[in-house]
């Protein structure tokens, strides 16, 4: 499967990037970040919408457990999580309610778990400058000619979330580019 | 420096000469700046790196003034001298530019296929045989198609969810066709224009609910029409509340085509209520096989009974392989963008850009009636009422057949009643060997040419000329009773 080999992880000296297939990705797009259906996600998950550039996460013994709320512009929110049933939960609940609703991306939406302390010289060699998000924050940006939702919610990691068409071209270039980091940026 | 009686190069690349330097000391040009923007000396792709010294002191003579005294303009970067392949970076090879992938590649690798580029995206253009050239695959993929049932691959079709209360009345804004008064579950097709009133995608346009609209537009204009509407929402239409979120990604596309559509789908175990006399042509229904979701249109562009079945992107390659399982049995062939091609051009489908150009007007297609029709406004409705707009005489699409039947007319050729030299009347768009009439055909755009059926005209290229038949569209089958299954 030429998917699968693209996108399998990648392993080097203070850099690992691997595709979290369990993360789930679905749009919360709404209308006002104060109405009725920021209420029905703040009940449901327990988490307000979060301001501009922000992203926040759950409180969960699992990393895998948490949901995620990642911002993406000023009426969309993305919101990750590997619970099985919560997009269908939010989804029913909002069927009725006239200032916002779900759009399901799973499977649409790729999400790679980037970790080690190369991630911000990575993101850098992938034409990200200033894009390396700072705990707490949801960046938008392209990386290797690809838009990336840049999002980091704990210290040791940033998840990158892309397109699924572009994911084996990003996994590609991160590969290619992993072979540099030995190489000091000139900068 | 010397007189010669002849023009003395200072910049080679912008041909600033000698006395070019002398004219702007003349005419007092002293800054360095102004020397540069009068002659254009130091503006080639070089940015002065070959002519700048020559120019410099050249005008310090020309003003008494040393070369430092005359200055330097302001450099930019490059300054020192860099290579392609520095520049150029890891963007080369397959990392040249972002190609989309299907999410079912692997599925068309195994079939055989052979991708090619199209809009973005790698796609199959057709599953040769060992030894079978494409352009015959693809005629035996149609041929295929229309006599059982073809599966095709469509996941780059743009596809964009609206959500919101002024759904309908933004789409209505947006479209020529009326969108608003579509019944839930049904579909209708709809062309967008620019303020100009010219052409710039079309689709299928389907209602999920009372405020819930699925958007279908080109492959290659996905992400345009979805800023497009982004930018109207944003800066024009700010009172109404309308959410378009593009969902291309999400949805992969698998389209069932041909009379025995029907039959491999239930075979394969889909919803009886999909039966074509269930589910009509521009319908889409919202249903589930296995616990799959699905997302069917009854929508063509091949012409035929066909089944564009929506599921999400990592179920594409479960579902082709359960359909394929069924093929011996009921005929099925694969096919791919070559063979959709030859299909559609039978069937007198434009593809937006091969067959329209920057000043393609609805009515150029024959779509004049629906705009005639609408009495709401929509994007480009004051161009299309212009007197340029109204001329019967603009570039209007028709069908060719060579009159001797056999020989291909080449895309791009000019059509003209006289040999050349001569005003041009057209030209031809799309040109394929159309399998279900045996012979080749053609889609072109020609001056009046709504009016003009029947006339034989010249179609002239690189010296050779092809006398050619003008008739009306489409192709084949002109009641679209295929349609319907």
């Amino acid at each position: 499967m030429a998917e699968n080999q693209d996108l399998a992880p990648i392993q080097v000296a203070g850099l690992r990037v691997i595709l979290e297939p369990r993360l789930q990705v679905a749009s919360l797009r709404y209308f006002d970040r104060q109405g009725a259906f920021a209420g029905l996600v703040h009940n449901i998950t327990g988490m307000r919408l979060p301001d501009n550039l922000c992203a926040l996460r759950s409180a969960a013994e699992r990393t895998w457990e948490a949901i995620i709320l990642a911002w993406r512009s000023p009426t969309e929110t993305l919101m990750i999580s590997a619970a099985p049933t919560l997009i269908e939960t939010l989804q029913g609940a909002a069927a009725t309610l006239p200032d916002g609703c779900i759009v399901d991306q799973r499977g649409g939406a790729l999400v790679f778990r980037a970790s080690g302390e190369a991630v911000a010289d990575l993101i850098a060699r992938l034409g990200g400058h200033g894009a390396c998000p700072a705990i707490g924050e949801s960046l938008r940006t392209r990386l290797a000619d690809v838009a990336v939702l840049a999002v980091k919610v704990q210290p040791e990691e940033t998840l990158l979330i892309v397109e699924r068409s572009y994911g084996p071209h990003l996994m590609t270039s991160i590969r290619v580019s992993a072979a540099d980091l030995a190489i000091p940026l000139f900068c | 420096m010397p007189h010669l009686g002849k023009p003395q190069f200072i910049d080679l690349q912008n041909d600033v000469t000698a006395s070019d330097v002398s004219l702007a000391a003349r005419e007092n040009y002293r800054s360095v700046e102004h020397l540069k923007r009068y002659t254009t000396t130091g503006m080639g792709t070089d940015q002065g790196k070959t002519s700048n010294i020559n120019a410099l002191v050249f005008m310090g003579e020309q003003t008494q003034r040393t070369p430092p005294a005359v200055g330097t303009t302001k450099f930019r970067p490059p300054f020192a001298p860099i290579t392609m392949g520095a520049l150029a970076g890891r963007r080369v090879g397959s990392l040249y530019r972002p190609l989309k992938r299907l999410p079912a590649q692997a599925w068309h690798e195994e079939r055989g296929a052979v991708f090619e580029e199209y809009g973005g995206w790698r796609r199959p253009a057709a599953y040769p045989r060992a030894g079978e050239a494409i352009e015959a695959a693809a005629l035996r993929e149609a041929a295929a198609t229309r006599k059982g049932a073809g599966i095709f691959d469509g996941s780059p079709l743009g596809k964009l969810e609206l959500f919101g209360p002024d759904a309908a009345r933004f789409l209505d804004l947006m479209y020529v066709g009326t969108l608003s008064t579509l019944a839930i579950g049904r579909a209708r097709y709809g062309l967008l224009l620019n303020e100009n009133g010219v052409l710039v995608d079309d689709g299928i346009v389907a209602r999920l609910g009372e405020q819930h609209f699925w958007v279908n537009t080109t492959s290659a204009g996905a992400e345009r029409t979805a800023d497009m509407f982004e930018e109207w929402l944003q800066c024009e239409f700010t009172d109404l509340k309308v959410l378009v979120t593009p969902v291309t990604a999400r949805w992969a596309n698998v389209t069932v085509a041909g009379p025995r559509a029907w039959d491999l789908l239930a075979a394969a175990g889909f919803d009886a209520a999909l039966a074509p006399s269930i589910t009509k042509h521009l319908s889409m229904a919202e249903t589930q096989l296995d616990g799959m979701p699905l997302r069917v249109l009854r929508a063509s562009f091949s012409g035929e009974l066909s089944y564009e079945l929506n599921v999400p992107a990592d179920q594409a390659q479960p579902l082709l392989a359960r359909l394929w399982a069924l093929a011996p049995t009921f005929n099925v062939s694969t096919y791919g963008v070559e063979a959709l091609q030859t299909m559609r051009v039978e069937k007198g489908y434009i593809h937006i850009g091969t067959d329209t150009d920057g000043t393609t007007q609805p009515s150029d297609i024959g779509f004049g009636r629906g705009v005639q029709n609408k009495t709401a406004n929509f994007i480009g409705r004051r161009s299309l009422s212009r007197p340029v707009s109204c001329d019967a005489a603009r570039l209007q699409l028709v069908g060719l057949i060579p009159a001797d039947q056999r020989t291909r007319l080449p895309v791009g050729a000019h059509l003209a009643r006289n040999p050349p030299p001569t005003r041009t009347e057209g030209h031809v768009t799309s040109s394929v060997m159309s399998p279900e009439l045996g012979r080749p055909i053609a889609l072109a755009m020609l001056v009046g040419g709504a009016a003009r059926s029947g006339e034989y005209i010249g179609v002239h290229h690189l010296g050779t000329t092809i006398d050619a038949k003008v008739v009306p569209l489409p192709f084949v089958d002109p009641t679209g009773s295929r349609l319907h299954g």
